[in-house]
């Protein structure tokens, strides 16, 4: 889920890097090099998850797990998705510069903010768990496609039956991003549980 | 699954006359990046119609290879492909109308601003494929350091992409398996919980080698720092001159395009 480059108004662009820099820098100090590592190759694996499609119908939909990564990865996953983005711009010609920082808003905030409120609830022994990894997935995919609709309506009138569609069509992703990371996040409780800890992420330090 | 992730500098061909794959990397992005925020800027769709010939015009001089350039062009049109079929129809107060389908009007402003976003659009991906794309993602990654991005930022950028295809190839294998034992994909449950599970074990491999991969760089003495190797053109240093000459002449050209076109935009 990104905007492309010439879409959106400066008002908007300005205030999309007005609200993503600042967290990029907060989170990159707090990011210990010792972490660097494993944030890359980790961000590497969900790049590689996000560009499974699932098909449904005669389409397909693309994942975007961002809340799953903002459960794994904590904070880091400002700097994670920025250099996601960075790349999708460099490989693919998806977004740009000027759109970096509207982007970034859109895909880390929700990440960040669904997963640290969640994080908790998937320690082992907690009966709830599956609840609230439903609602990671499912509310981070939520909370991007609101702010995507919000981005593209606050550019103009002319955007804002677009942006409820573009939102309308984000709908099937969210329950599948729900449902799956229920099945992933109960995986990584039996298999791997100190990756959810948040162990290795910068917001225990 | 995508398992290639490089850009096409490799296969960039050089002109007799004007090597962008030769310049510095760090200025071609500076370039790119101040002609796609110009680009952004403007309102009009005389001054995108300049825009998207002066990104044409980068990308005939890059020599990347016409079909994977296309093809990327598509992918990026691709994209905008919903605001063709949103604006248009959509309702603007007081619009003139172009035409009727049925039920929908198709009003003349949905119409340019739909082919302004394209304009746009295309310029920014026209010129950002010919600067940025002509240099390999690690020679993008060290220019982001020498143009000051923080050197977190910068590794992290690195190691994600030098990653990133060992990755999809591992999912690949992963999924290569489960289809031999009957996975079919879809939206089912069951396929669901097929998907969960192959993302899962990706997660748990990648963790396992990070570990491995930390363990060895402090076997090797890490401190800390990733010493980011600066780039260094081999060739003679006459021609490493005209490269930076023409280097600086491109960042100017594009830098004056840009700006021209917000000043045209403007006094329309």
């Amino acid at each position: 889920m990104h905007i492309s480059e010439g879409v959106l108004s400066v008002p908007v662009l300005a205030g999309g890097a007005v609200l993503s820099l600042p967290a990029l820098g907060w989170s990159l100090k707090r990011l210990p090099w010792d972490h660097i590592m494993s944030t890359g190759i980790l961000s590497a694996a969900f790049f590689a998850a996000s560009l499974i499609h699932i098909p449904i119908g005669p389409g397909s939909v693309h994942l975007i797990l961002n809340g799953l990564l903002g459960a794994v990865l904590g904070t880091a996953a400002f700097p994670a998705i920025a250099a996601a983005l960075f790349l999708q711009s460099l490989l693919f010609s998806f977004g740009g510069p000027t759109t970096l920082g509207v982007n970034v808003c859109i895909m880390a905030w929700p990440a960040v903010i669904c997963g640290g409120l969640c994080r908790p609830f998937f320690r082992p022994g907690r009966a709830s768990w599956a609840l609230a990894a439903f609602i990671c997935g499912a509310g981070a995919v939520l909370l991007s496609a609101l702010l995507c609709a919000l981005a593209l309506t606050l550019s103009g009138d002319t955007f804002s039956s677009a942006a409820r569609i573009i939102f309308l069509a984000h709908l099937p992703v969210m329950l599948i991003e729900g449902f799956l990371s229920v099945g992933i996040i109960g995986y990584l409780r039996r298999s791997l549980p100190e990756l959810l800890s948040g162990a290795h992420s910068a917001d225990k330090l | 699954m995508r398992t290639n992730f490089e850009t096409s500098a490799d296969s960039t061909r050089s002109l007799p006359f004007f090597s962008l794959r030769a310049m510095r990397p760090e200025r071609k992005l500076a370039a790119g990046a101040i002609f796609s925020l110009c680009a952004a800027v403007l309102s009009r769709p005389d001054p995108a119609i300049g825009a998207c010939f002066f990104g044409v015009l980068l990308l005939c001089c890059s020599g990347l290879p016409l079909r994977k350039t296309a093809s990327r062009l598509l992918s990026v049109n691709a994209f905008l492909l919903p605001f063709w079929l949103l604006l248009p129809p959509s309702p603007v107060p007081g619009g003139e109308t172009l035409f009727s389908l049925g039920p929908l009007d198709f009003h003349r402003a949905g119409f340019e601003t739909a082919l302004l976003i394209c304009l746009k659009a295309n310029a920014a991906a026209c010129a950002l494929t010919a600067l940025a794309g002509t240099s390999t993602v690690a020679e993008n990654g060290r220019a982001l350091h020498e143009l000051h991005v923080p050197d977190k930022m910068t590794a992290l950028l690195l190691i994600t992409h030098a990653n990133l295809g060992l990755m999809a190839r591992e999912y690949g294998r992963l999924f290569q398996a489960a289809r031999l034992r009957g996975f079919v994909p879809g939206a089912s449950p069951a396929a669901c919980r097929v998907y969960a599970r192959l993302i899962g074990l990706l997660l748990v491999r990648s963790w396992h080698k990070s570990r491995r991969v930390e363990q060895a760089m402090l076997l090797r003495g890490f401190r800390g720092r990733f010493p980011l190797i600066p780039s260094r053109c081999s060739c003679p240093p006459e021609i490493r001159r005209r490269n930076r000459r023409a280097a600086s002449l491109l960042f100017l050209s594009c830098c004056f395009a840009g700006i021209t076109l917000v000043v045209w935009d403007v006094m329309i």
